[in-house]
Parts: structure tokens; sequence; C-alpha cells
């Protein structure tokens, strides 16, 4: 079982450790969802082998605790790319199965937190197998699936019907909720979509004073809950080759580069460039939804202090005033 | 349940030195593999990783596999040291191939550099057999220095072929070498192809196909006629990895081959 431990100042969703206590912190976890369903390393492949004894996934049943609204927002981009193609993985799908998520709704949430930018909110519609809200005495508890469903009827002994009153005082903290990080947010607003800002402006001005202060290490990327590029990397096992798939990163030069020397973003600002617009923008063209969930880890783990709200924000004052530029010149 | 990693074995079965820098891998895969001209193949150096490569062979051999490859990086520099007898991986075939049913009746121009003709090479052997439903096969190819010229000894029997015609081109100068000299784009100059009727596939390194298409362009043919083998960093080959695109595609899933029109306003295309 998996749930929010504290962890040098942090509550980060981890495997427990024997009896270690969760901790409800109100918000997101500094870790998400993705790496139990999307492993940092995972060995995908033994070689040589005959035809149809691949190795397959063996995987263990996880029960996670404390994920975020967020945390089940961003499954929706790792569905699409791992399940949804004609080829699914079978290693995230197999993961995907047999993991129980037991969301939590936020009540504090974090001046990085933006999902309401994404049209979402601090508590899960859906998504879950089941969804914890704090109350008076204990947890509203609701089921999304027939996983949770199952579990509450095998443990009736634990649960009992909750009251109007629990009810009513969970709706007020979501909307509470809600407001908050509206309001963390107001500065932040566009006036246009994150793909419409992107696809008029790649070559804004705007990029390379963001980029200043990015030293490429990748926290952003490896932190992000959506973030889902891999290297296969082979090696020689005990008595068979072995394949990796190991988490990469589009801000490391290597990542695009050719044999020969050849890369489409030899400039880190153009890898920087590269990570919004496959969010806002490519994603968007094939899977119909934004890469993005408005978690906030990116901005937090940050050293170099770059915030995604105000990049867009500046693109896009940046590029209204190119336009209008346009506009006076012709 | 389908793993999409695992390489299947495949054993050298013959490895032909065609210039000093190229290779052909002669494969004979444990399980037929199906390809259509233009997919490419993962291929696996055991214990070292994978590199893409577009077999050269003809799309209608299953269970054979030839792959002309350059010397050029880490997967293929052990490559070039292998020998006949050793095994490799495969996974594959990815990608969509050329659309040769929108070729039909048309006709079509390959423009090759290097060891750009080796993915060509599938798709030539594919036109001339169906020769028949295309009006005519030209071939404009080009390499450095004579030695650099890959598949040589197959030239007369291509020229001879119905329908087709084959014209070579050096970069520079060299002793012995009485053909054409200069870049394979000066072999578009007075090409007569029936621009209002034909397309056009391009395949080589960046920076030849950036000015083979401004060439092609120039002298008028539309976007929609070039189909371009685009290069890019590949690794998973089924559009997860993330790192082979361009623009909203993935060239591991809806190329390698471009069509032009559709990325043409991709920022670094070329490189």
């Amino acid at each position: 079982m998996a749930g929010p431990v504290e962890e040098s100042d942090t509550v980060t969703l981890r495997l427990r450790r024997e009896n270690q206590p969760f901790k409800y912190a109100g918000f997101r976890a500094t870790q998400s969802l993705k790496p139990f369903l999307f492993v940092a390393k995972e060995k995908v492949a033994e070689y040589p082998l005959p035809v149809g004894s691949e190795t397959l996934p063996a995987v263990e049943p996880v029960t996670v605790v404390g994920a975020a609204a967020c945390d089940l927002t961003a499954l929706k981009t790792l569905d699409a790319v791992f399940m949804s193609e004609e080829e699914t993985d079978c290693f995230y799908a197999e993961r995907r199965e047999n993991t129980l998520t037991i969301s939590m709704e936020c009540t504090e949430p974090r001046d990085t937190c933006f999902c309401t930018m994404l049209g979402n909110k601090p508590y899960a519609d859906g998504g879950f197998d089941m969804n914890l809200a704090k109350a008076e005495g204990g947890f509203v508890m609701e089921t999304g699936s027939e996983k949770g469903e199952s579990i509450v009827n095998e443990q009736s002994g634990l649960f009992r019907e909750a009251t109007s009153e629990m009810i009513a005082a969970r709706d007020k903290a979501r909307e509470a909720s809600l407001q908050k990080v509206r309001e963390i947010n107001r500065r932040f607003e566009l006036s246009r979509g994150r793909q419409e800002i992107l696809k008029e402006a790649p070559e804004n001005p705007d990029w390379y004073r963001h980029v200043k202060t990015c030293i490429e290490c990748a926290a952003c990327l490896f932190t992000c809950p959506t973030c889902h590029c891999f290297l296969l990397y082979d090696q020689r096992g005990a008595d068979k080759f072995e394949r990796l798939k190991v988490w990469d990163g589009c801000v490391y030069a290597g990542y695009s580069r050719m044999a020969g020397g050849g890369t489409p973003r030899a400039l880190l600002v153009e890898r920087f460039r590269h990570r919004y617009t496959h969010k806002f923008d490519q994603i968007v063209d094939r899977y119909g939804i934004e890469g993005c969930s408005g978690c906030g880890r990116c901005i937090e783990a940050c050293p170099g202090k770059i915030d995604m709200r105000e990049v867009f924000k500046a693109l896009e004052s940046m590029g209204s005033a190119l336009k209008a530029a346009q506009g006076a010149g012709a | 349940m389908k793993n999409l990693y695992f390489p299947i074995q495949g054993e050298l079965e013959d490895v032909i030195e065609e210039t000093p820098t190229i290779k052909t891998f002669v494969i004979r895969p444990e399980a037929p593999i199906g390809f259509r001209a233009g997919q490419f193949m993962q291929l696996t150096v055991p214990g070292l990783g994978e590199a893409p490569f577009t077999p050269s062979s003809s799309p209608s051999v299953t269970e054979k596999m030839e792959i002309s490859i350059l010397k050029t990086g880490t997967v293929t520099n052990v490559l070039h040291e292998m020998k006949a007898g050793d095994t490799v991986g495969l996974r594959g075939p990815f990608g969509k191939g050329y659309p040769l049913d929108s070729f039909e009746d048309k006709e079509v121009l390959l423009v090759g550099g290097g060891v750009g003709l080796a993915p060509l090479r599938s798709l030539i052997f594919g036109l001339f057999e169906n020769i028949d439903k295309f009006k005519r096969v030209s071939i404009k190819y080009g390499a450095r220095m004579p030695e650099e010229l890959l598949y040589r000894a197959s030239y007369d029997e291509w020229s001879k072929k119905p329908k087709t015609d084959l014209t070579i081109t050096i970069d520079v100068p060299a002793p012995g070498w009485t053909g054409k000299v200069g870049l394979v784009t000066t072999l578009l100059d007075d090409v007569d192809v029936d621009k209002s009727n034909s397309y056009v596939v391009s395949c080589g390194p960046s920076i030849m196909l950036k000015f083979v298409t401004a060439k092609l362009l120039e002298i008028g043919f539309q976007p929609e006629q070039i189909y371009l083998s685009m290069n890019r960093k590949m690794s998973c080959g089924v559009g997860k990895c993330g790192r082979c695109e361009v623009g909203p595609y993935y060239l591991c899933k809806d190329g390698p081959d471009m069509n032009y029109a559709k990325v043409q306003d991709v920022p670094n295309l070329f490189s």
C-alpha cells in the first residue's frame, strides 16, 4: 500500500514502510501517481529468447491512497499515450489494471496550484476507485468504480452512511477550495487559448527571457505527472541481454541528437519551448486534451523560479504587442 | 498481450561491403517479417542498443531482409564489425511506408543522396514489381565520390527496366570519373518528368533534403507532390517515447516519409 508520507519537510506518495503513518496534507503530494504506473526504470525485455516466450510484466497489485484530483487528470494523458494508440504498452496497462486509487480532496491549495486554469477542480469528479473528503469525525467517502464498490461491500463494517451535515460540510470545503485556487490564479488568467498563443508565436522573443534561468536539471519533467518521454536502453544481464525503459527528458541535448550529431533542437531555448509546445499544442492535436493537469509541481521544483503561468502570460502579451506592431507597420 | 519492446532474433546470413562506409546486412529473421516499402525496423546490436533502419530489399520477400547501413554512430560502428553467423535483434516494421497506391498512373521521381538510396531501393523494387501500374520511374542519385556510390552493380540493370531512367552524379571531380559532377540538386535543373502528374520521393541527409525541396519548389512542384524521408532520433517506434516528433506528427507512426505540405511550417524541419 502506498500513500502520503512525510519525508524531509514534504509529503510524498510512497509505498508505506511498516506502520509508517499516512499524512493528510490538504494538497497534492510532492510525487504524483505517475511513478506507480510508468516506472522510472523498468526492465521491459530479455533477449535472445524464442518468439512467443518474451517477458511479460509481473505486477503486484498496489493501493495508492492520497492521489489528488490533478493526479487523476494527469492519467488521461498517460492513458492516451500508453493505451489508446493501436499499440498498448503492456507494462503501463498491467500496472494501471492492478492499481487501486483512493483519491483525497485538496482543502489547502498552494500558491503553485493552477488546476482551475486547465478547467479542473481541486476535487475529483471521477477517475478514482474511491475518493475521500475530510469531514468532522472522519471522511466522506465516494466510490467511483466497481472495484471501489466491492471493497465497500466487503468491508461494510468500516463504513456508515454519511450524514447530510457531513456532506454539506464537504461541499462547503470544496467550494472554498475552488475559490481559493481561482483567487491564486487571478493574475495569470489568459484571454486566449494556450494552443493559440503557442501557434502564433514560435519565434516570440519572450522565450529567451524565460529560459535564462533554466539550468537543464529536468526537475520539471521528472516531477511532472504527464511527462512520459523515455529511452530504451540495453545492457548485459546475468545470462541474457536486458532492455530497460528509463525516463528521459526533452530538455537534455542528447534526447533528440542523432548519430552524426544532427538535432532539431540544438539550443536550450528550443528544448525549453518544446516542452510547452508538446504539452499544449502537439498533445492537443494528437489526443484532444492538454498534456498538463495544473498540479504546479514544475513551478515548485524549478531552481530557476520559472513559472509556467507567468511564461504564458508574458507570451500572450508579447504576442499581442507583436501583432499590433505588425498591424501598424502594414 | 504483446510486449512492444521485445526484439526477435535474426541471423546475419551475409555482410556485403558496398562502399568504404556502407555495408549491406542480409538478415534471416526467426519469423518472417512482412513490410511495406518505406516502413522501418529497429535493429538491435545485442547488449548495446537499437537504431532505426529502413530495409533496402524487396517488400515482397519476408523470410530474408537486406538493410544497407552507413557507419556513423555507436550502434552502426559495432554493427560494421559483425560477421555472417552473428545474431542481431529486430522489432518492427514501424511507420506507414510510401503511399504506393497514390503513385499509380503517375510518374515517380526518386531523388537520393549517399546512403539515402538504401530505403529508396525497397521502393524501387516495389515499383519494378508492378511497373505497369506506374507511368514512369525516374531515379536521380548522387554521392560524394565514385567509390561512395551505393549499389553500383545494379545501375545497368535498373536503367534497362521499362519506363525507367537513372542519372548519377558525384559531388566533386575525381580521377577517372567521366560522368556528371555536381550536387544531386543539379540533376533537377533539366528534369523532364511531367510536373502536373507526378510525385517526388527524396531520401538523404537532412541538408540534402532541404536543398532538394527548395529546388523542387523552385522548378514548379507543389508541396503536396513531395515526400521526404525525414530524419529524427527514435527509440520506441510506436509513438510513445516522444522524441521523433515533427510538428503534430510522430515520424515513427506517421512517417518516416512525410508529405512536405504537412510539415513545411515546422521549425528546424531540416536539422
